[in-house]
Order: structure tokens, then C-alpha cells, then sequence
């Protein structure tokens, strides 16, 4: 007899919180693509995508294969998908437009969901798009290289896993952005992990697959570890994220703005 | 209406305000006046659900901030400047916010004609004057055709047609039956539009009432504002 309005009450609320994401979703897109600093990280990833990809196949002599080619420009891709999740966050706190942003959207873990939903549209498009450019790049380079392997069946888990990989990556930026409000620190900081520390690291210590872009990097390379493979791998990445991002979380719904 | 009862906040061991009290009822315009660092801006703050309170509360119709269901068309408002970031359009910081708080598209256009800024939708914030940054903040306080205006400063950096433009924005509002409370340490500005004063010095309330009743016993509102809050000493 309870049951029914219950269910409806349920509903209700479900359907309010689902137009309420949506509607703070569609606002974080728009604010994106109100920044010139946002398209021009999208399109430059993409273009430097295509770029490294055609350089490394007519010059690598032993490139045969496109997908081989484009996971090894993913190190320096990975800088696109960094800035987008750093600038997303950090262009709130210049101009204190943090202020109109919570004024609107006054309740922190919406707005915290409509801004990494709008993060993930707009990384995924990008590295998608740089991946996509990347394999067709590679690709004719090969083959004017006369350099193409013969034609066998197209594996493209790898191509998936190097966007999946880059996606990840920008959500741990655009959740250390958040917890640090600020954009030196955190871009810096992602920075030198992935570019410095992790290279470096790996030369001295096994423990270095720990890092999350080395272990997130068996995503695409699934078979260069002895311990973690591909979905653990993803795990370990994924746990970095979920700490990061809980701390974030916390510090962002409890301080004030 | 706007009730601030018993508001509290400590920095540390600094406390910024002092059982602050007061209302803003609608149909008036309620001025907030205090010299710098006297705790205005932390008291909208907390009213707009920026900053908590250490005690007290601050109700906009009986209900805190955060617990609205569309903010920004019951209260419009405007903390320092623009509070856009610099490298996007006029046009662009008012779609989002728009969207963000469930406004239809074509207040942005409204909005941007209503303070002036009709001709300037497509520039980037960074290339607007101190005054057009005001503008813009004020646009985007009006978007949702809220009751109340909460607004921290707004004549700065307005020109004297701002300022009389501004004036009128904001009586017609009260007159309209709207809620209007503006702070302002600018003693002259406040007595020309305002029907109820707050005073505020050390973050502490120290006078609240109709404008005449609290310039009473003093020639202008300058000696009342210097009396009551010892600015002078
Ligand atoms: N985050 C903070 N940490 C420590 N102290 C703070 C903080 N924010 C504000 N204060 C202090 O609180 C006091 C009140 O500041 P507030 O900005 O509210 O003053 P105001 O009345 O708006 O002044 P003004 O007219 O200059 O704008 C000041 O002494 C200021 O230094
Ligand atoms: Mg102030």
C-alpha cells in the first residue's frame, strides 16, 4: 500500500538529480569552450599527435606497425589531457569566478560531477581524435615508406588503451588541481611525475611500476611488466585517482571558497 | 526577506565577526556600511553559502543558501568585480551561468542590453575597464530575475551615469517589491538609495534602522557613520 508513493517519490528525486547533472554538466562545457586555453590544448594535442607519429614512423627503421608507433608518443600526449584537467579547475580560482560558479551551483558534489563529466567529454574527444590521427599518420607514413607490415588483422585494444590511459591521466591532474585550487603547483607537479620522476625512477627501482603513470601505462603496453598487467595495472591507477579524489572531494565541501 | 541572526566567524584565532544580527525586507533597500575590514564582505559570503559560519545562521526566506532550489532566481548576486575569468566573453560567462542556474537563453541578451553591455558581448573580460567588470557582475546578478539583490560594492569603479543608472536599477527594484541590501563603505553613495542602514565596525553591528532614525542626532550621515563607528579616532 506505501510502496507506490514511495517508488514515485523515488523516482522523482532521481529524475530532479539526474536534470540537475545534466544542466551543471552542460554549463561546465559551455564554460570550457568559453577558453581559448582549453581549444588550444584540445587542437594542439592533436596535431602533435599526428605530427610525432609521422616523425617517429619515417624515422624509426624498425617501424613496421602504426599502433606500435603511436603508444610510444603517448608520453608526450599525456601533457594534453594534463593541462585540460588542470586548466579546468585552476581558471576558477584566477578572477575568483570560483564565486559565481558555487553561487550557482551552490551544492559542492554536483558541481564537483558536472565538472569531471564535462572533463571526460572534452579529453575523451581529444584523445580519441589525437589516437585516431596518430594510427592514420603512422600509417601512410609507412606506407610511402613501403615500410607497411603486410596486412593482418587490426588489434585495436592497444589504440583503446592509450585513450583510455590519457582520459585517466587528466582525471588525476583535474583532481590534484582541485584539492590545491591553484595551477602552478599541480600541473608542475603532474609534470614532473610523468616526464621526470617516473623515467628516472624506473632506471633505480622495480617499485617504480607503483607510479600511476607507469602502472596506468600497461593500459597500451600490456605486456612490459613482470608484475602488474593490464588490469592491474588500471587498478593501481585507478586507486591513485580514487585517493586523490577523495581528498579533493573533502577539502572541497569542507573549506571555504 | 534576508535574515542574518547571531553570525559568528573566526579565521584561526582572529574573529572577523561578532554576533552579527540584522535583516533586509523587501521593498526597501538595505544599505551595509562599515570602513575596511569591518566584515561586510565576510557576512554576504556566509549569506551566499560561500563561507560557513562558525555560528549563526543566515536565511534567505527562511532557508539557507545551499538549500535553494534554483539560487540565482531568488538571489542575484555580486562579490568584487566581474567574477568572470579573463579569457572568456562577456557573452560566454553569462551562457554558463545561465545554464548553470537554470535561466533561458534569452536573458543573456536582456542582461547585457539592460546594463549597458549590449555592444560588448563579444569581448574578453580581460580587455573590460574596471566599470564594464562591474557591469558584467551586475548582468549576471539580474540574469535570473531574482527577488533579492545582494550586491558588495557595486558603485566601484562605476562613472557617474553608472552611478545614477545604478541608483534607479536598484529603487525600481525595491519599489518593485524586490530585497536589496548593498554594502558600501562610501557614506554618500548609501545615503542617496538606501531606506534602512546597517553599520558594521569590527565585525561588530553597531547601529541598524531607518536611515533617519539612524542619522538622528547627528547633521549628516557622515558624522553618524565617524560617531558610531570611531572611524575618526
Ligand atoms: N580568509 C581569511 N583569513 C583571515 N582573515 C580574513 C579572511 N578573510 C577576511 N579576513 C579578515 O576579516 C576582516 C573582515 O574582512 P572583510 O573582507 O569582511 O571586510 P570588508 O568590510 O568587506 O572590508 P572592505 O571595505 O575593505 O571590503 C578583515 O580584517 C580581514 O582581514
Ligand atoms: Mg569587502
Amino acid at each position: 500500500m506505501t510502496t507506490k508513493p514511495t517508488r514515485t517519490a523515488a523516482v522523482r528525486l532521481a529524475r530532479t538529480a539526474a536534470v540537475r547533472l545534466a544542466r551543471t554538466t552542460a554549463a561546465e562545457l559551455v564554460k570550457l569552450r568559453g577558453l581559448p586555453a582549453i581549444l588550444g590544448t584540445a587542437l594542439g594535442t592533436v596535431v602533435t599527435g599526428a605530427f610525432l607519429a609521422v616523425a617517429l614512423a619515417s624515422s624509426a627503421p624498425t617501424a613496421t606497425d602504426a599502433t606500435d608507433v603511436v603508444t610510444h608518443t603517448v608520453l608526450f600526449l599525456q601533457i594534453g589531457p594534463i593541462l585540460i584537467g588542470v586548466l579546468a579547475v585552476a581558471t576558477e580560482y584566477a578572477g575568483r569566478q570560483i564565486a559565481t560558479t558555487l553561487t550557482a551551483t551552490p551544492n559542492r558534489r554536483l558541481l564537483l560531477a558536472g565538472k569531471a563529466a564535462a572533463y571526460l567529454i572534452v579529453a575523451t574527444a581529444t584523445s580519441v581524435t589525437t589516437i585516431v590521427a596518430g594510427l592514420a599518420a603512422a600509417q601512410l607514413t609507412l606506407i610511402a615508406r613501403d615500410r607497411a607490415a603486410e596486412a593482418r588483422e587490426f588489434d585495436p585494444w592497444p589504440a583503446a588503451g592509450a585513450v583510455t590511459y590519457l582520459v585517466l591521466i587528466g582525471v588525476l591532474a583535474l583532481a590534484l588541481a582541485t584539492l590545491l585550487r591553484s595551477l602552478i603547483p599541480p600541473l608542475v607537479g603532474m609534470l614532473t611525475v610523468v616526464l621526470v620522476v617516473s623515467p628516472l625512477l624506473s632506471g633505480y627501482t622495480e617499485h617504480a611500476r607503483w607510479l600511476p603513470d607507469r602502472a596506468g601505462g600497461l593500459l597500451y603496453l600490456p605486456t612490459t611488466d613482470p608484475v602488474l598487467g593490464a588490469r592491474t595495472g588500471t587498478i593501481v591507477l585507478l586507486t591513485w585517482i580514487a585517493l586523490t579524489g577523495s581528498a579533493a572531494i573533502a577539502a572541497f565541501r569542507s573549506r571555504d571558497a | 526577506m534576508l535574515s542574518i541572526s547571531g553570525l559568528t566567524k573566526r579565521h584561526g584565532p582572529r574573529t572577523v565577526l561578532s554576533d552579527v544580527t540584522f535583516q533586509a525586507r523587501p521593498g526597501r533597500v538595505t544599505g551595509f556600511l562599515g570602513p575596511n575590514g569591518a566584515g561586510k564582505s565576510s557576512t554576504l559570503r556566509i549569506l551566499l553559502g560561500l563561507d560557513r559560519p562558525t555560528a549563526g545562521t543566515a536565511l534567505i526566506d527562511g532557508r539557507p543558501y545551499r538549500k535553494l532550489p534554483d539560487p540565482i532566481r531568488a538571489v542575484g548576486s555580486m562579490l568584487d568585480g566581474s567574477g568572470a575569468h579573463r579569457s572568456r566573453t562577456a557573452r560566454n560567462h553569462l551562457a554558463w551561468v545561465a545554464r548553470a542556474g537554470g535561466v533561458p537563453k534569452r536573458r543573456i541578451d536582456e542582461v547585457l542590453d539592460q546594463v549597458g553591455l549590449a555592444g560588448a558581448g563579444r569581448t574578453r573580460v580581460g580587455k573590460f575597464s574596471l566599470g564594464m567588470g562591474q557591469r558584467l557582475g551586475l548582468a549576471a546578478a539580474l540574469l535570473g530575475e531574482p527577488a533579492a539583490l545582494v550586491l558588495d560594492e557595486p558603485v566601484n569603479g562605476l562613472d557617474p551615469e553608472g552611478i545614477r543608472w545604478i541608483r534607479g536599477l536598484l529603487r525600481g527594484h525595491a519599489d518593485a517589491g524586490g530585497t536589496v541590501l548593498l554594502s558600501s563603505h562610501l557614506m554618500s553613495e548609501v545615503a542617496e538609495i538606501t531606506d534602512d542602514l546597517v553599520i558594521i565596525a569590527g565585525g561588530r553591528i553597531v547601529a541598524t534602522g531607518p536611515l533617519t532614525e539612524v542619522i538622528a542626532g547627528h547633521a549628516t550621515l557622515e558624522e553618524a557613520f565617524f560617531a558610531l563607528t570611531g572611524a575618526d579616532r
